[in-house]
């Protein structure tokens, strides 16, 4: 909503000595939002209107003509000009507005006089863009050329009198609730009250002074649910026209165009009131009557901006007695429109659901001025106002012509004013004050509410433009708005004393965040929407449960339809961006929800599983003067997974090969406790790096935390060591290459007796003077006892059952 | 004699010590769980817990339970994701408040706050489809509108700094009555008035106010016996305010650059 404020200074003085800035600034604290606040000058300078006497033809220049400008010097003095002009729409008699020397144009263009073609020029003539005035909101025949003034404009005026561009208009961000603001009448309400004065609204009285209404017409609703009121008046020998420039520059200002003067008397009421208003010709509407009734599925009219539209019977719509003539609250006909051949007019002020008016528009994608006050709801009260401001303001603007005798009224059920009681001490325990009840009294009654007092006991009666109001804490918020919300001391809760914390969920992903970066990984956050062809790019066969994803009605994009069922993408495509950045050294990794529905189409909140995914390639750690650099390979993955899985306390899993399709499947493993995948991880299979157009090595993995969650997990406990040295044996083992360390290892733990305190592998070694087929592995063997020192008669007959025990596998000491 | 020896030792030690340290593989958390976990770490000392729900949410919870019916003209506030007409991409993080008190017990005292994802159907450069708020709610018998401004004012001073002026609007919301917006002075330029505050000397940070009763009562709580505030935040916001980041781009392109600076 737009507002001028020199038409608000119609219904309450505005000091227009103050700066613009401060009083939106009051008005925003009290809740009515001012967003911007324009200057509609646009800084143009010193253009006044001219009168043209004479056209000659340019001697030189086809295109050009030499106009003679009747108009005053800055004391007044009447003066001609010499203004040479490409326009083609200047005519003798014209008047127009005229730049002259060092006169400043909306886009800061200073005029200087000049020759053009050997003619001297003092000036030239402005078309509306030169004042900054949008072409959307002028006739498209005066947004093309020179603007030319109505006949008997005076000339040496300044055109930002003229066109009231000397005026600042607030451009306000309404929140729902205050319907009332939507109109000048409401927001000078509120002016009103910030500046204490009481705002005052012109006498609405008409002049019945054609033939009586009764038999003319007819008005009926036959949808009551979605028409609540609807009110009509018949206004005779109407000359159509231009409005007068007054209210031209009013409409304009507030973003209307301006049409003629009974589609503009419509659109003004509408703005000074909120109340949308339509005009019929009277002799296009069939039978003369009016009927506010649901489409037929299939029903066709053409709205008034020429297009055909197909309507349904969830619209309202307005027909006459044959056929639709508008859509009801958001846009007229084309046939019943008011034309320069209309001569009667039948007048259109009703209340149509908000709701409704809301889908149609939505649906017919034609949301306007007008549906947009109709969803906010308007108030039944001015609906009777409206109506007859309407035909006064016709009378006023075009005097030829005649207002019926009667009223049409179809009004129903009508909307009772309610009150609101409350107590002052319950405002002041809601809100934390000690606001005197009289005080509160004042407030209420300067946004003419109508308190009553008995006893503590106060009853206010809402003003019909406050539906918004219903209960005690929409009472304590009018207080405390006007109060101010900055004089209302802060303080701190009393209450029940509580711990805080979070869920397992919450402290989970928490721990892991913190571990995978303290490793060395770096956390992103990607869109949870799933690229259409991410699952296939996985190479995912047929049948995969992440096939099961929830589309989405209407995505952000048809490349992403899906609720991702897997982060893997996703994170792929996080590097991807990087790369594309030449940013090739990357450990990155994301924890989030994936989503799994129970049924498709949904019947209940899908399952939202916490997962952890990463991603590593290129060097694994800085090259530095003292360092070589290091190519990432499977053993970070599998480092960073075993460290986080160590920092969570989880032990005793299986590490199994993975089965995983993204994978590699030579290069990969899954851990999986109680047949449970808790975490999976290796190297990108090569084909799924060719699909996603990945260079290099790859090594991804993922972490199922709602796995890692359901595991029981012993608390953490010390545990007491050897006060005693220890004895160490080194290994070195000869093994098939078919033979995994970790099945040495797994027999070096089991044959090593009560001793072994540890064993770790520290070489891995394959070729010369080791055979084709065969790889030799050194082992690191901690003994120690509890009781003692150990000799090595302690120790030799485990050694020996170990290598017993890998003959066996065909393993034998190096 | 000795010590001599042992200088000359110690002399012909000497290193290089501007030569840089043996480097470290440093990871780095996202600023937004950064600033996700500073307002946590706030709320929990004072006592919340924090709460979670489903981002793929029913509407009856995403809006009725907030005192939004269908066709209120606010849910046009936010454009949604829709998936079914019954189920959505929850468009706020309130529903979480909704959630926790049907979980309650009838009336007693509440005080959470909720972090997650939200989604709203809007992208461009400073619109994001997937972003993230922290809901606050508290109940009681004794709550005021003073008290939200008081708990809202230190935690503010808390992510911003004593220095922070807060200004509390009128504003409208659903679920909340009377509702507020909350402005801090500008983290720029101090309140002076600079290009980020649009020459205002304010920011828009969050918004807020005393629980609607419908709301209470539609999610099974007596407006009668017990009042609260509710609060909701933009975690994107926060932390530009916070780092002095001008784009929100930057929160989703994941470009390590940018990063491996938090």
């Amino acid at each position: 909503m737009k507002a001028s404020l020199q038409w608000m200074n119609e219904y309450v003085p505005v000091d227009m000595n103050r700066p613009a800035q401060e009083l939106a600034d009051e008005l925003t604290q009290a809740g009515i939002p001012v967003e911007d606040v324009i200057a509609m000058d646009n800084g143009i300078k010193k253009i006044y209107t001219g009168k043209i006497v004479e056209i000659t033809k340019h001697p030189d220049a086809d295109k050009l003509q030499v106009c003679q400008v009747e108009c005053l010097t800055e004391e007044g003095e009447p003066v001609t000009k010499q203004i040479v002009t490409a326009a083609t729409n200047v005519a003798v008699g014209q008047i127009v507005p005229v730049a002259y020397h060092k006169s400043r144009l909306a886009d800061g263009t200073e005029i200087k006089k000049g020759k053009l073609r050997g003619e001297v020029s003092e000036g030239m003539f402005c078309s509306v863009a030169e004042f900054g005035i949008s072409s959307d909101l002028v006739l498209p025949e005066e947004a093309q050329g020179i603007y030319i003034f109505p006949e008997g404009t005076p000339i040496g005026l300044d055109v930002k009198d003229v066109l009231g561009l000397n005026d600042t208009v607030y451009e306000f961000e309404l929140t729902a609730n205050r319907a009332d603001c939507f109109s000048m009448v409401g927001l000078s309400r509120e002016f009103g009250i910030m500046t204490n004065q009481k705002a005052l609204f012109p006498v609405i009285m008409v002049n019945e002074n054609g033939e009586s209404i009764e038999g003319k017409a007819s008005v009926s609703i036959e949808a009551d649910d979605l028409c609540t009121r609807f009110m009509s008046r018949i206004v005779t020998d109407v000359k159509v026209e231009p409005s007068p420039l007054w209210m031209q520059n009013r409409l304009r200002n507030s973003g209307i165009r301006p049409i003629n003067n009974v589609v503009d008397v419509t659109n003004y009421v509408m703005l000074e009131l909120g109340q949308p208003m339509h005009a019929y010709d009277y002799d296009h509407v069939k039978g003369h009557q009016l009927v506010a009734r649901r489409a037929k599925n299939g029903e066709v009219l053409v709205t008034l901006d020429g297009s055909e539209r197909e309507l349904n019977d969830s619209m309202l719509i307005i027909a006459d007695a044959e056929r639709p003539v508008g859509v009801a609250g958001i846009m007229g006909g084309f046939d019943s429109e008011v034309t320069n051949e209309t001569t009667t007019v039948m007048l259109e002020a009703a209340v149509f659901n908000g709701p409704s008016i809301r889908r149609t528009a939505k649906a017919l994608g034609m949301r306007s001025e007008a549906s947009g006050r109709f969803e906010r709801g308007v108030n039944h009260k001015y609906t009777a106002y409206a109506i007859d401001r309407a035909a006064q303001l016709l009378q006023q603007i075009c005097p030829s012509c005649k207002v019926d005798v009667g009223i049409i009224d179809v009004y129903k059920n009508p909307v009772e004013q309610h009150t609101v009681t409350f107590t002052a001490k319950q405002i002041n325990d809601y809100l934390g004050t000690n606001i005197e009840k009289d005080e509160m009294v004042r407030i209420l009654t300067a946004l003419e509410f109508v308190v009553t007092e008995e006893g503590d006991q106060l009853s206010a009666l809402v003003p019909t433009w406050r539906g918004d109001v219903t209960v005690m804490p929409d009472i304590a918020e009018e207080v405390a708005r006007i109060y101010n919300y900055d004089n209302i001391a802060p303080t701190i809760p009393v209450a029940v004393l509580s711990s805080g914390g979070m869920t397992p969920k919450k402290a989970l992903t928490k721990e892991v965040t913190h571990t995978l970066a303290k490793l060395g990984m770096t956390q992103i956050v990607t869109f949870s929407f799933m690229h259409k062809d991410g699952l296939s790019n996985m190479m995912l066969p047929e049948g995969d449960s992440r096939y099961t994803a929830i589309p989405i009605l209407n995505p952000i994009s048809e490349e992403f339809p899906y609720m991702r069922t897997t982060l893997v993408p996703a994170v792929i495509e996080a590097a991807k961006r990087n790369i594309a950045q030449q940013n090739k050294d990357l450990w990155l990794f994301e924890t989030a929800n994936v989503y799994e529905p129970k049924a498709l189409p949904l019947t209940e909140v899908p399952h939202e599983r916490p997962m952890a995914c990463g991603i590593l390639m290129g060097k694994a750690n800085q090259a530095g003067w003292n360092q070589a650099e290091r190519t990432t390979d499977f053993y970070d993955v599998k480092g960073i997974v075993d460290a986080l899985l160590a920092e969570l306390g989880v032990t005793g899993y299986e590490i199994n090969r993975s089965t995983e399709p993204y994978f590699h499947p030579g290069v990969s493993a899954q851990y999986v406790v109680d047949g449970k995948m808790i975490a999976q991880y290796g190297e990108l299979h090569p084909q799924v790096s060719k699909n996603f157009d990945l260079p290099g090595k790859v090594y991804m993995f993922e972490i199922d935390l709602e796995a890692v969650l359901s595991l029981t997990i012993p608390p953490f406990r010390y545990t007491s060591f050897s006060k005693f040295p220890g004895t160490s044996r080194d290994l070195a083992i000869v093994a098939p290459v078919s033979v995994s360390s970790g099945e040495i290892l797994s027999i070096i733990k089991e044959h090593g007796g009560e001793y072994l305190e540890s064993a770790s592998i520290f070489d891995v070694y394959e070729g010369e003077h080791i055979e084709a087929g065969y790889r030799s592995l050194a082992y690191n063997l901690q003994f120690r006892s509890m009781e003692g020192t150990l000799n090595d008669e302690d120790i030799d007959g485990n050694i020996q059952a170990i290598i017993d025990a890998l003959a066996e596998i065909n393993c034998r000491l190096r | 004699m000795e010590t001599a020896e042992l200088n000359a030792r110690l002399e012909q030690e000497r290193i290089d010590i501007t030569l840089p340290g043996r480097a470290q593989k440093a990871g780095h958390i996202h600023p937004l769980t950064k600033v996700n976990e500073m307002i946590e770490d706030f709320f929990m000392k004072m006592g919340y817990t924090v709460e979670e729900g489903p981002e793929i949410e029913q509407d009856y919870f995403n809006f009725e339970c907030l005192n939004l019916p269908k066709d209120h003209p606010a849910r046009d506030m936010q454009d949604s994701f829709y998936i079914t007409e019954n189920f959505l991409l929850r468009t706020h993080t309130s529903p979480v408040q909704a959630r926790t008190m049907q979980r309650h017990e009838p009336n007693s005292p509440i005080r959470m706050i909720a972090p997650g994802k939200v989604y709203r159907w809007d992208y461009d450069a400073t619109h994001s489809p997937v972003f993230h708020q922290v809901e606050g709610l508290i109940i009681d018998e004794h709550i005021t509108f003073a008290d939200l401004k008081g708990t809202l004012e230190s935690f503010l001073r808390h992510m911003y700094g004593d220095e922070t002026k807060v200004r509390f609007r009128t504003s409208f919301f659903p679920f909340t009555e009377p509702s507020a917006e909350v402005d801090i002075s500008c983290v720029m330029c101090g309140g002076e008035g600079c290009r980020v505050c649009s020459h205002t000397g304010w920011l828009e940070i969050l918004g807020c106010g005393m629980v609607h009763p419908d709301v209470l009562r539609i999610n099974g709580y007596d407006p009668e016996k017990v009042k609260g505030f509710a609060f909701g935040m933009g975690v994107e916001r926060i932390a530009m305010l916070l780092y002095g980041i001008n784009d929100l781009r930057l929160f989703f392109e994941d470009d390590v650059r940018f990063l491996e600076q938090f």
